[in-house]
């Protein structure tokens, strides 16, 4: 099996926004290999989440090419290989906090999914929330069961945009920190966008984006 | 600003604002149709009526009146008269001495009539054998002479010497009981049984042989003018026809100044024509209106579609600073858009459907109705969008513009208030009252031009409607609430490992959930009520024409020329399902002369419907094997067990005619039951007994009419019948076609094929665009539910497990509910419609092939729904705010 997880070559993506063209990704190329832990920052709108979504196959790129070497064919990555976590609303509305975290595992048609998605809640400290409708917690909480959600599945690569958005600096920490301890635990690899430099410390790589541009460097 | 909110509005929204229009125009349509045919309908049944009256009136002059002073008086009220004088005279009774025997008969009447009054009148008689110029024998007093053409006989005169004529021929006179009528003066008839005796006499003859009564015992003769008129002028609804006719009469009576008295035929028949025709009118209210409700509601759900963004839409016009009613004046555009484009469809095709397809002739009332159903179709679809604006421009910038809606959890009025069942108590309240009256729902006072609806009954179907999709929620939201383990394991074939969360999610969607199978409810218990009252109302009509005729097609004869004769060559025709013969003979029950119809019990059944309500006991079943078991059984009339307060197990000794001498005389019967009505006989007293012993009994085992259940159409089968009987054969063969236009005003008489079909085809499109349009329900949340579900890595199968189990869900709740709903309604139509048949149905006919295709046709659209938005499922949910 190759070492490497996704392979980016050349990639772009533009917007028609009106009459102008933005260009969210331009002529990209990087790599992630298995177990690394990636930052991407920049400003927002930089193109971070358009870089994500090309890496979970959620988007096309208009021209270049991703592919991911150590996986099967694209379509099977998510959610056995690939899990995400937006920073966008995106729970089920009407299930319940327990029950979105365990939506990917029926996906999957796993077993013990009671147990295993209390253990996710319970990693992030929410499992007292389970119960709860969407509704009926904070943004911040949301977001954690977005992420507990997408570890749920021990995945081999967990693309999370802006995990730690919604909280404050201290949870904030302790939430990266139990994300990478997770992924030490279970050799998985992540990729983590953010424009909070605090965060951005506890990872080793780290990657910026500018006008759709990155540039790759170490910690 | 506003047309490029208008061009706006329609490159965005075109799709969503055409079809919400195709919800209004399907509303305007159907009222506008239905309005038009019920209207049309409503003169139809006044003109066919009219049509089969006979003389319009009856003037009876006053003691010894010079008929010409009344003739000038009637000319001066209606120019164009048509007049025929005629006599009555009462009798002790006829004799005459045929083939060896004297037979004599009671009391009778002598009428002096012109033969020109048959041409004048060419409904009132028919002459059986003969020649028309000459003393006319009645049918029935002609069998009890044995007496026909050229014979002579003696007439048996009140206070004076017999006198003795030569029978010139034998007459039929259908409308007896109107030409003997008594004349009261009023514009109402007094019907009673017409003389069983009866003698037609030239006016000269007649007034040689009763002139003298006439004049000296002035109660036992009198003397009538018969008159109709050119009726074209009258109005067609028969309501102002009626106030109309009865004007006229009153303007005669007045001229007549006291010269005379006046029975007006015509008023009376437009009476009970204006009762039919408010019947109608009710059954417009009540078969068309749910349609037109469930029109409109699919109309406010594809509305509500678009809710999710105009409230976005409001909230910017409201950041941009505009006051609520400019905003009110943009969100209405959408409502007037809908409402104009709705009113454009449902005219244009109404206007097709009614010239085209039903081909109801152009008439002031196709304006009215058209402009009425129109201006409702635009109120409406201006309501269902401006009514939720409107609400909306009252909450704040910030809740118009958040990204989800939040609506407080408020337990709704009607269900902390319990209206459901309160609504299905006043319901039930109401039709129990209607029962206690005997379901008499449309009176019409004597001599009161108004016909008044107890509009009050039909309020019970309403609020049952209401009450039981009330009901509905109710239940429906507590079976779901729980995440209820029955529905998990119905829909775990289609979920699988999903269901538990599938039932979960629709828990708490259920608000949304519920609301599309209320809608699938509503429709099909609006075409299930519809289909069912309308089969009843065909099978009704069919049996009431059946009823009147004898069976699909009758073949009748004489005693002398029975149509058993012809039974083995009719049964070889193609075409012929069943035969059976039955006697028509005349039994004397004391003095009085009543029909007796000898029958094979055992196999009557087999030719004509047999009706539970034809007897007493309510059980035609059982009766006719009671008959068919005591071989000298008799069932009588009501009438005749009162006058000869009889038991069951009496003896009755009848006289019937035998054989061996032509003469009356005595068989024992058993009185063993009631009869109330049976196929051909007179509505007052008759008899039923077994032919097998008729015919033992009296030496004549002929039948003199053969009933014949058709597997063709009933009219084709006349036809080949007729052609199959040897040329200028006595025998008469009719067909219940020709009985139900006979029938001429009664409701179940007028052809509502038209109607129906109609009814039928606006409820297929409700049904299938009811199963269609839920899943427009709560579009935006659950597309994105998709886009978050593809994230996830979920794939269309488990994508469809959460559709394709609401989809069942809706289907099996909505469709069965919506069904009982509906059989329900039309049990409670056909009980308020009670007097509208004749008789009572039964139990209620079910169309199971529609409501077959109806379920077929609503599962088709349900399934092309969810293969629709599983097709155009959104893309993945993805981390650029972009994609979503």
């Amino acid at each position: 099996m190759s070492d490497v997880l996704i392979q980016m070559d050349d990639v772009t993506r533009h917007y028609a926004i009106g009459s102008d063209i933005v260009f969210a990704l331009k002529s990209v190329t990087c790599s992630v290999r298995a177990q690394e832990h990636v930052v991407v920052m920049g400003a927002s709108g930089s193109g971070k989440s358009t870089l994500l979504a090309q890496m979970a196959a959620l988007d096309q790129p208009d021209f270049g090419t991703v592919t991911w070497p150590s996986f099967p064919a694209k379509t099977l990555l998510r959610p056995e290989y690939v899990s995400v976590s937006f920073q966008s609303p995106s729970l089920l509305p009407s299930l319940t906090v327990q029950q979105n975290v365990q939506v990917p595992l029926l996906v999957l048609d796993q077993q013990d999914i009671g147990k295993r998605s209390i253990t996710a809640l319970e990693r992030l400290g929410i499992a007292h929330l389970r119960e709860r409708l969407p509704d009926e917690i904070s943004g911040g909480q949301a977001q954690r069961v977005a992420l507990a959600r997408a570890m749920v599945t021990d995945p081999a690569l967990l693309l999370a945009d802006e995990p730690t958005g919604q909280l404050d600096q201290d949870t904030g920490q302790s939430v990266v920190g139990t994300l990478i301890a997770w992924a030490d635990e279970i050799k998985c690899t992540l990729v983590v966008a953010t424009h909070d430099s605090q965060v951005a410390r506890k990872f080793k790589t780290q990657w910026h984006m500018s006008f759709g541009m990155l540039k790759a460097g170490e910690a | 600003m506003v047309k490029a909110w208008v061009f706006g509005l329609l490159a965005q929204r075109g799709k969503a604002i055409f079809a919400a229009s195709l919800g209004i125009g399907l509303a305007v349509c159907l009222l506008a149709t239905l309005g038009l045919f019920v209207t049309h309908s409503a003169g139809t049944m006044a003109a066919r009526a009219i049509a089969n009256v006979g003389p319009y009136w009856q003037v009876e002059l006053v003691g010894t009146t010079d008929p010409s002073n009344a003739l000038e008086s009637l000319k001066t009220v209606v120019t164009d008269a048509k007049t025929e004088g005629v006599d009555y005279a009462d009798v002790s009774g006829f004799s005459a001495s045929t083939g060896g025997t004297e037979q004599s008969t009671g009391a009778g009447k002598v009428v002096g009539i012109a033969s020109s009054y048959f041409r004048t009148f060419p409904k009132q008689g028919r002459l059986l054998a003969g020649i028309w110029d000459g003393p006319l024998l009645a049918q029935q007093t002609a069998a009890n002479l044995h007496a026909g053409p050229g014979d002579k006989m003696t007439i048996s005169r009140i206070g004076q010497l017999p006198s003795e004529v030569t029978i010139a021929g034998i007459v039929e006179m259908p409308s007896a009981d109107q030409f003997f009528q008594i004349v009261n003066g009023t514009a109402q008839t007094t019907r009673n049984a017409p003389p069983d005796n009866v003698l037609l006499l030239p006016p000269d003859q007649w007034e040689a042989l009763f002139g003298q009564q006439l004049q000296n015992l002035p109660q036992t003769a009198q003397r009538q003018i018969h008159a109709s008129f050119n009726a074209a002028g009258l109005p067609s609804d028969p309501v102002q026809a009626y106030v109309e006719a009865t004007g006229l009469s009153n303007n005669l009576l007045a001229k007549l100044a006291g010269e005379g008295v006046v029975t007006n035929n015509l008023a009376a028949r437009l009476d009970g024509v204006r009762l039919d025709a408010l019947f109608a009118k009710v059954l417009f209210l009540f078969l068309g209106m749910p349609g037109a409700i469930v029109a409109l509601l699919l109309t406010a759900v594809l509305a509500q579609a678009s809710a999710e963004r105009r409230r976005q839409e409001i909230g910017l016009l409201q950041l941009r600073g505009l006051t609520p009613n400019r905003i009110l004046g943009f969100a209405s555009l959408e409502g007037i858009l809908i409402g104009s484009i709705g009113m454009v469809l449902g005219v244009a095709s109404a206007g097709f459907i009614t010239t085209v397809l039903l081909s109801v002739p152009t008439q002031g009332g196709r304006m009215l109705w058209f402009a009425l159903a129109a201006i409702l179709g635009f109120l409406s679809a201006l309501a269902v969008v401006a009514l939720p604006a409107f609400t909306l421009t009252r909450k704040t910038v910030n809740q118009n513009l958040a990204a989800i809606a939040r609506t407080a959890m408020i337990k709704p009025a009607w269900k902390r208030l319990w209206l459901d069942l309160v609504l299905l108590a006043i319901a039930m309240f109401i039709l129990w009252q209607s029962a206690t009256t005997g379901y008499r729902v449309v009176t019409a006072p004597e001599g009161v031009a108004t016909a008044t609806v107890d509009y009050k009954a039909y309020l019970a179907p309403g609020l049952m409607w209401i009450g039981a999709a009330l009901l509905l929620m109710r239940l429906t939201d507590v079976y779901m609430k729980s995440g209820n383990a029955s529905l998990a394991a119905i829909i775990k074939p289609i979920a699988g490992r999903f269901s538990g969360l599938v039932v979960s999610s629709m828990a708490h969607e259920r608000a949304r959930i519920i609301k599309g199978i209320v809608l699938v409810a509503l429709a099909m218990s609006f075409a299930t009520s519809t289909a069912i009252f309308n089969t009843t109302y065909q099978q009704q009509s069919a049996i009431d024409a059946s009823l009147t005729n004898g069976a699909d097609v009758a073949v009748t004869g004489t005693i002398d020329q029975p149509a058993s004769q012809v039974l083995a060559k009719l049964q070889a025709l193609s075409g012929v399902a069943a035969i059976q013969a039955m006697q028509h003979r005349f039994a004397y029950v004391g003095t009085d002369l009543q029909d007796l119809y000898g029958i094979d019990p055992a196999h009557i059944a087999e030719a004509t419907p047999m009706s539970d309500a034809y007897f007493q006991n309510g059980d035609a079943s059982a009766t006719l094997e009671q008959l068919q078991s005591v071989q000298d059984g008799v069932l009588v009339s009501d009438e005749t067990v009162t006058d000869f307060q009889l038991k069951p197990g009496d003896k009755i000794n009848l006289r019937l005619r035998n054989a061996s001498d032509g003469a009356y005389h005595v068989v024992p019967f058993t009185f063993i039951g009631v009869v109330r009505e049976f196929p051909t006989a007179p509505t007052d007293s008759f008899l039923i007994a077994n032919a097998a012993y008729v015919a033992s009994q009296t030496g004549i085992a002929s039948a003199e009419t053969l009933l014949i259940k058709s597997a063709v159409a009933p009219h084709d089968l006349a036809a080949t019948i007729a052609k199959a009987l040897p040329a200028g054969t006595p025998l008469k063969v009719s067909d219940a076609g020709e009985a139900a236009h006979r029938i001429g005003s009664s409701l179940t008489a007028v052809d509502l094929h038209g109607l129906t079909k109609l009814e039928l085809a606006f409820a297929l499109p409700l049904v299938a665009g009811a199963l269609g349009l839920v899943f427009a329900l709560g579009l935006s949340e659950r597309r994105k539910n998709f886009a978050i579900l593809l994230a996830l890595g979920a794939n269309a199968r488990q994508l469809g497990a959460f559709l394709w189990s609401e989809a069942l869900a809706i289907y099996a709740i909505g469709l069965t509910s919506g069904i009982a709903i509906g059989w329900f309604i039309a049990w409670v139509l056909v009980k308020l419609m009670t007097h509208v048949f004749d008789p009572p149905p039964e139990a209620l006919a079910i169309p199971w092939a529609y409501l077959a295709l109806l379920a077929l046709a609503g599962l088709t659209a349900l399934a092309g729904s969810v293969l629709w938005q599983l097709r155009k499922r959104s893309e993945p949910l993805s981390f650029s705010i972009r994609e979503t």
